[in-house]
């Protein structure tokens, strides 16, 4: 059965680009606005989260520490994407409960690239 | 491996999406000069980041330099190392502008030329600060050639597998970086199964590993750039002798969140674009579909009691079909905000230009109107409000003199009454002054009354030819005058109405049916003709009697009724189309605006909805006409404009104001 990945991010062509990545992967996509949003999207059907730092309602670092408080969400790896560069927001990202990290922009192979760190 | 990325619909998403994020830019910018709030700061800030991110993904490389550009300006804001002018306020709209019209140019910097100016500008403005770069560049793959062999030690945290971390999968890239990987796995802190917890981590690797071509040594460090924090790394040359620091230490920082924020923007709503052709396609065939049903209705009526079962069949239809046609109406009801969203920037533009303080107080913004009317407002109303700016607030010393604050208030407000919808323009400057309006009216030549209420005086200066301002400015010259808005308005069947006060203001008040297309009207038979009457201008009507029908020189026919006298209008020779027929014997008393006159009718046919069609459209404006409509019977037959047609009748308001008439024929 095709793994499922949960994307958050306000911004629906930088969702249209990551899902198409996801699903040339081999990925079904859910798909979320914003932290608040993509919380009630959350269950132990989804096997791999994409989200955004900056967005409106509930922002990237407040929804992964959420998510992380969801028990069957607890060793999920969650990818944040930023444009943010430099150490502040890695550590930031860690420190939320992410697993990886990729800043934007990105290529389409890059994404592929790093979703192999975190995803079997 | 390649990827099958839809380029031309992510570009076309991301375009759509940056116009509003261009709105919410512009809009953030022009609240934040009127309240400089940082909440509001990080919400223009996050508009611009988004911008350039998308730009920058999608491959839009001529918009990113101006966008980080932008965005340096509003980081340094947020950040409070910037103190904002009016000189950041203006670069950051003209920045608005630019990338507005880029996007709408599919995309690509409209104007060069102005971009790298405002790139420049921006980035003083931001005052040079050592700013991230624009792009950030993917990982570095470096291709000098390859290390040598490497002797990697790798020692998860105990807890390395929180947070979704796999050390397996590292193990796995650093297999696609070599040419042979040994891998040792030491498990010699296992715990017997009964201590055993399965969420830790408890064993370790060392690997010597062979880098393949062009793989340096920064390389297969960045394999484990998500679980160093989580993992003693070393990295050395196979001969160099063991350190065992760790690769990268990495400082804990205190996680803090930003204020979340919410922006209209963001919100979800659950609504589809369409094409306005196909609302317009709708609206016209529901309103064929009522036309067709009133024929049937007609045919039905007079079948006595073997139709009474389809009589009730067709009414029961006509019910439905009055609430079809509501709700289609009401897919091309938008709200006026789409005017408003308009106003800050010209407001603030304008008063700049004049040198005035304004205070803009935008109200009702979600009131509905039919989209068609609230597109042909947008000239009208920014008439209105270029002339309030221009002569009715007044210059801020002027104001202060006079015991008012420096600032004026221009106030808008819409709201919907009664069938209606009012939108007034309101300003609290020096107010109308009659004697001034008089005297230029005779000067004009314009047709004054005598004793002149306020109304009728206030109506002259949307008068055509009309003008108090004692200079042509740039703003409201140009010869346009309050006339043509008044023109404007009327041609969309609403009417305008100017209230004033010497010293307190002035306040333009445009009334609007809800919808031009569809109208409750009172279909009668004059001068051998069938006609249409708004029902919005019929009061009430009266049996003729010869005896209360008087001549009275110089106004024609008057007729006396309970409580007044009115002029009595005779259609065919105010149209100076007689068909026929015989002189009626009824009348319809029209109250439309400030008018007020008695209209002979042959018979009253009966009330109903109608379509309206545009005269303009079909053949062009009548004057005394709102428009067309097909009857029930297939005939077509003209709607009557209750107040045109007092114009065109030369008649005068209860003041006794004459209305300016426009001759039918010419």
């Amino acid at each position: 059965m095709a793994k499922t990945a949960l994307v958050v991010d306000d911004s629906p062509s930088m969702r249209l680009l990551v899902t198409q990545v996801l699903r040339a992967c081999g990925f079904a996509t859910v798909e979320a606005e914003n932290g608040a949003d993509a919380i009630t999207k959350l269950g132990p059907s989804i096997d791999l989260v994409i989200s955004d730092v900056n967005m409106p309602v509930m922002d990237g670092v407040t929804f992964v520490q959420k998510l992380r408080a969801v028990p069957s969400m607890k060793s999920t790896p969650v990818l944040m994407l930023t444009t943010e560069v430099g150490q502040a927001i890695k550590d930031r990202a860690r420190a939320a409960g992410a697993t990886g990290w990729l800043t934007k922009p990105f290529a389409p192979e890059q994404l592929r690239a790093v979703l192999g760190r975190v995803c079997p | 491996m390649s990827f099958d990325i839809d380029l031309q619909a992510l570009r076309a998403t991301f375009l759509v999406e940056a116009i509003e994020l261009v709105g919410i830019l512009e809009a953030g910018i022009l609240a934040l000069e009127v309240t400089p709030e940082i909440e509001r700061v990080h919400d223009v800030f996050r508009a611009a980041h988004s911008l350039k991110g998308g730009a920058a993904t999608i491959g839009l490389t001529s918009l990113v330099g101006i966008t980080h550009a932008l965005e340096t300006v509003l980081d340094r804001w947020r950040n409070g190392q910037l103190v904002v002018g009016r000189a950041h306020y203006d670069a950051l709209l003209r920045t608005a502008d630019l990338l507005r019209a880029s996007v709408e140019a599919n995309g690509e910097v409209a104007d060069p030329a102005t971009a790298a100016a405002l790139d420049e500008e921006l980035t003083r403005l931001a005052q040079t600060s050592a700013a991230a770069p624009a792009v950030a560049s993917a990982p570095p793959r470096v291709e000098s050639g390859s290390a040598e062999r490497l002797r990697i030690g790798f020692s998860p945290h105990p807890d390395a597998f929180g947070l979704g971390g796999d050390p397996l999968l590292v193990l796995r890239e650093l297999q696609g970086l070599a040419t042979t990987l040994e891998i040792e796995l030491d498990r010699s802190a296992i715990p017997p199964l009964a201590d055993l917890d399965p969420d830790r981590c408890y064993v370790r690797w060392d690997l010597v590993l062979d880098p393949a071509p062009g793989v340096t040594r920064q390389r297969v460090g960045e394999a484990f750039e998500f679980v160093e924090s989580a993992a003693n790394i070393s990295i050395r040359l196979a001969d160099a002798p063991a350190a065992d620091a760790p690769a990268a230490v990495s400082v804990p920082v205190p996680t803090s969140t930003p204020a979340s924020t919410t922006v209209s923007g963001g919100q979800a709503e659950s609504t589809i674009r369409v094409a306005t052709e196909k609302v317009d396609a709708l609206v016209d065939l529901v309103g064929e579909l009522v036309i067709s049903h009133s024929g049937m209705r007609e045919l039905v009526r007079d079948g006595g009691p073997a139709m009474a079962a389809l009589q009730e069949a067709v009414l029961r239809t006509e019910r439905h079909l009055r609430e079809l046609q509501e709700r289609v109406m009401a897919v091309r009801m938008v709200p006026v905000n789409a005017l408003y969203a308009r106003l800050p920037r010209m407001v603030r533009e304008v008063a700049g230009k004049l040198g005035k303080q304004v205070v803009l107080d935008l109200d009702g913004g979600e009131t509905e109107l039919d989209k068609v009317l609230v597109e042909r407002l947008v000239d009208p109303v920014f008439h209105l409000v270029r002339n309030a700016l221009d002569h009715g607030i007044e210059p801020p010393d002027v104001r202060t003199a006079a015991g008012k604050s420096a600032a004026g208030t221009l106030r808008i407000c819409a709201y919907a009454r009664a069938g209606s919808v009012y939108l007034e323009v309101g300003d609290d400057g020096r107010g109308l002054q009659r004697d001034r309006i008089l005297d230029v009216a005779r000067a004009r030549g314009l047709d004054v009354p005598a004793n002149p209420s306020d109304a009728d005086v206030f109506a002259l200066i949307a008068a055509p030819g009309f003008s108090t301002a004692v200079e042509v400015t740039e703003l409201s010259g140009r010869g346009v005058g309050l006339d043509v808005v008044r023109r404007n308005i009327e041609q969309m069947g609403g009417e305008l109405a100017i209230e004033s006060a010497v010293g307190q203001g002035t306040k333009f008040r445009v009334r609007l049916p809800l919808t031009l297309t569809i109208m409750d009207g009172l279909q009668i038979k004059a001068s051998g003709q069938t006609w249409v009457l708004p029902l919005t201008d019929v009061a009430f009507s009266v049996q003729l009697d010869p005896k209360r029908v008087r001549a009275l020189a110089g106004m024609g026919e008057v007729i006396d009724l309970v409580n007044e006298t009115l002029p009595l209008i005779t259609l065919g020779s105010v149209l100076r189309s007689d068909g026929g027929g015989t002189p009626g014997t009824l009348a319809v008393v029209v109250q439309a605006g400030a008018m007020r006159y008695a209209l002979r009718v042959e018979a009253l046919i009966g009330q109903a909805q109608v379509v309206v069609k545009s005269l303009e459209t079909h053949y062009r404006r009548v004057p005394g006409m709102i428009g067309a409509t097909i009857l029930g019977d297939g005939k077509v037959a003209l709607i009557l404009d209750g107040q045109g047609l007092a114009a065109t009748a030369g008649l005068r308001t209860q003041g006794g104001a004459r209305i300016a008439a426009g001759s039918l024929l010419s």
